[in-house]
């Protein structure tokens, strides 16, 4: 089997030498030296689906910055697999890359816990780490790792808009339920949602936290007692289709809103597109796929025509982390060491990418966060999710 | 969160039919627990299974003869592989769990642990076969509310649950009382050994009684298919309530079973009304603590299956 998988791996690489030889000779010039990005994130596991999008879309933008040749250098890319986001396998991962000199940045980690704890080891390395997806809101608290950069809002942001949309924007509720599904993620959502939703005048109803279950018959109850004209769901897809199926079978006609957690493909199929129709979520995303950009078209056929399928959750957000690790190596020239490349990071200005323009927060309460969270709002639409744009423009702050 | 008594005046009727509905399918569950506990004194914790494999007998079928829509026709005929589908799971349990334990007079504890194992090879074997996704049943009746007094809303699945379970208990207990599996089912459960001195077969009155006890599981599971969805997790919950509705009423009384499956669902569905959801298993645990301190063999006592009713 081993001697199998082998012959294999030789064979394929033999296919690619020859693939080389025989091109346009387009690919990567030996001349130039070679510098690596790494990449941390569950490539395999339960929430490779989260994942594996921004690892193809960072992989397309190196190929394509290589194949532009107008770099000093030649971009490596290494993705390595914390399979499970287990946050307690993440600082192997870390140290394997630290102890590589040619990397000069890492792109992630992807998620929170795994985020939180590899910041140290890279901040005592001076390697540059972004983020395209780890939103929960401490990681850049207090200032203590200036190698890290957020390139999408956290999840105070996200959910602070869900309640200006509720209370400001057109559903105009005086009264919200908000809900929340007992996960640390679902719950901090909801926590905000309550507290902004009465700062900007409505009035919470409902507060409940309902672990997941198939039936929501009780929570329904309260809901139909209480009768608010929104309810928020701080949680996940499955979850937020069973229960707004639920609450349309009982004639609950209340405005649902949810966060990027329900903004899943799944979500219409499971709901039932009459029961989903209307629904709000919030998302610090952009979906490429449903974007009017001209940038934002000419991804999405690159990278359906690299990997087949439609670029889907993070991939635009890993796509201009991978773009402004390119313009710093750029702009390093021949020197391209760690120093340089958090350097340029560190003074970027009006960075234009996919899913927004780039600035960095530099105070010390958050540091390093993208200052245009990119918020967006979606809501469904006949049977399909629609983007209805930032909520900046929706409703202003 | 309106504790008190405006949870109990206004809300009480708007809760009760949730409650009783969810309480029916409990105790069509809570029944299976109930029949085993009798006969055998094991409480088959793989009886979540059961439950499960019933969900997706009727899910397959209706996805294949209802598709989109269908009528209480094909769910009458989704009912036979349902059935057949926890009878089967129920009867292969008791083949490989339980009786080789038998024959050689295991412990309590090697039939707990057994129970245990099978149960999470069978939720396995589901999560393998159908994914972690999710699966609806096609509608085939109207969930949406027929009657609607005040806030109290009634669906025509409300009532087909309500009466469905009924049948299925008056059914049962006629079974037992009445027929001569029911005499060799209460002979066992009085005195296994005796019974089987006078010739009664015992492996044979055990695999009637998992066979009756998967049955009644399967109907709980289309049942639940007209509100919920399931997934190869779909027993724990409702299998974990079941039990304790069993407990609460009386392990091994069949209208032990009926009486706390009705009223867990409804302690759960006020409950969660007064204190809020987030309360709702704490008060059904806590008011099982209760009674058990009054009543340690629960509201009926555990005797009917012996023939006292």
């Amino acid at each position: 089997m081993r001697i199998a998988a082998a012959l294999v791996a030789l064979t394929l690489v033999a296919a690619a030498c020859g693939g080389d030889d025989g091109g346009t000779g387009q690919g990567p010039d030996s001349s130039k030296k070679t510098v690596k990005i790494g990449f941390i994130g569950d490539l395999t596991g339960a929430n490779s689906a989260l994942v594996v999008p921004g690892r193809n879309a960072a992989q397309l933008a190196f190929e394509q910055a290589n194949q532009k040749g107008d770099l000093k250098v030649t971009i490596e890319f290494v993705p390595l697999d914390n399979k499970e986001a287990d946050p307690s396998k993440a600082p192997p991962l870390a140290q394997q890359l630290i102890g590589d000199q040619a990397v000069v940045g890492v792109i992630g980690p992807a998620f929170s816990g795994e985020t939180s704890a590899v910041q140290p080891l890279f901040a005592q390395a001076g390697l540059t780490h972004v983020t395209q997806s780890a939103t929960r809101a401490d990681l850049t608290a207090g200032g203590k790792f200036p190698t890290f950069f957020r390139s999408v809002g956290g999840d105070t942001d996200q959910a602070e808009a869900a309640a200006r949309i509720a209370v400001k924007g057109a559903p105009k509720c005086d009264t919200v339920a908000v809900i929340d599904d007992k996960s640390a993620y679902g719950k901090g959502y909801a926590d905000i949602v309550d507290a902004k939703v009465k700062e900007y005048g409505g009035r919470v109803v409902t507060r409940e936290s309902v672990a997941p279950t198939t039936d929501y018959t009780s929570l329904v109850d309260t809901l139909r007692s209480s009768s608010p004209k929104c309810v928020v769901y701080g949680g996940y897809q499955p979850q937020s289709s069973i229960l707004i199926k639920q609450m349309r079978q009982k004639n609950v006609a209340a405005q649902f809103i949810s966060g990027d957690g329900t903004k899943s493909t799944k979500y219409i199929p499971e709901a039932g597109a009459s029961n989903a129709e209307g629904t709000l979520m919030t998302c610090p995303c952009l979906d490429a796929n449903v974007s009017d950009e001209a940038e934002a078209k000419q991804f999405v056929t690159d990278y359906k025509a690299k990997f087949n399928t439609d670029p889907d959750i993070y991939a635009p957000e890993a796509y201009d982390v991978a773009q402004i690790f390119i313009k710093a190596i750029g702009d390093c020239g021949t020197d391209v060491t760690r120093a340089c490349v958090l350097d340029k990071i560190t003074n970027l200005k009006d960075f234009k990418g996919l899913t927004k323009t780039f600035n960095w927060t530099t105070d010390k309460e958050a540091l390093h966060e993208v200052t245009d969270k990119g918020v967006n709002i979606y809501s469904v639409k006949e049977g399909k999710i629609v983007l209805d744009g930032n909520v900046n423009d929706i409703v202003p702050a | 969160m309106g504790i008190a008594s405006e949870c109990i005046t206004s809300d009480l009727p708007l809760r009760m039919v949730g409650g009783l509905t969810t309480g029916s399918i409990y105790a069509l569950i809570a029944l299976g627990y109930t029949l085993v506990y009798g006969v055998l004194r094991l409480i088959n914790f793989a009886h979540s299974e059961v439950f499960a494999a019933g969900t997706f007998g009727g899910l397959i079928t209706l996805n294949l003869i209802a598709g989109d829509g269908g009528n209480a026709f094909h769910l009458i005929v989704a009912a036979i592989p349902a059935i057949l589908a926890s009878a089967a799971v129920a009867v292969a349990l008791e083949r490989g769990a339980y009786r080789p334990l038998r024959r050689h007079g295991a412990s309590r504890l090697s039939f707990l642990i057994s129970a245990i194992g099978a149960s999470l090879f069978m939720q396995s074997i589901y999560l393998i076969w159908r994914g972690r996704s999710f699966e609806q049943f096609p509608e085939t009746i109207p969930i949406r509310p027929l009657i609607e007094i005040g806030r109290v809303q009634i669906s025509t699945v409300d009532i087909i649950v309500f009466i469905a379970m009924i049948v299925m208990v008056v059914g049962l207990d006629f079974l037992v009382q009445r027929t001569r599996i029911g005499k060799g089912i209460r002979a066992v459960a009085q005195d296994a050994e005796t019974a089987s001195m006078m010739g009664v077969n015992i492996d044979r009155v055990v695999t009637w009684t998992f066979i009756i006890g998967g049955a009644l599981a399967g109907v709980a599971a289309l049942l639940w298919g007209l509100r919920f969805p399931t997934r190869f997790d779909v027993g724990f919950l409702p299998g974990i309530k079941a039990f304790t509705a069993a407990v609460l009423g009386g392990i091994g009384n069949i209208r032990g079973a009926l009486l706390g499956g009705l009223t867990l669902g409804l302690i759960e569905n006020v409950g969660a009304g007064c204190f809020g959801d987030a309360w709702k298993d704490v008060i059904a645990f806590t008011v099982l603590v209760l009674v058990l301190l009054f009543r340690p063999t629960g509201i009926l006592g555990e005797d009917v299956v012996e023939g006292k009713a």
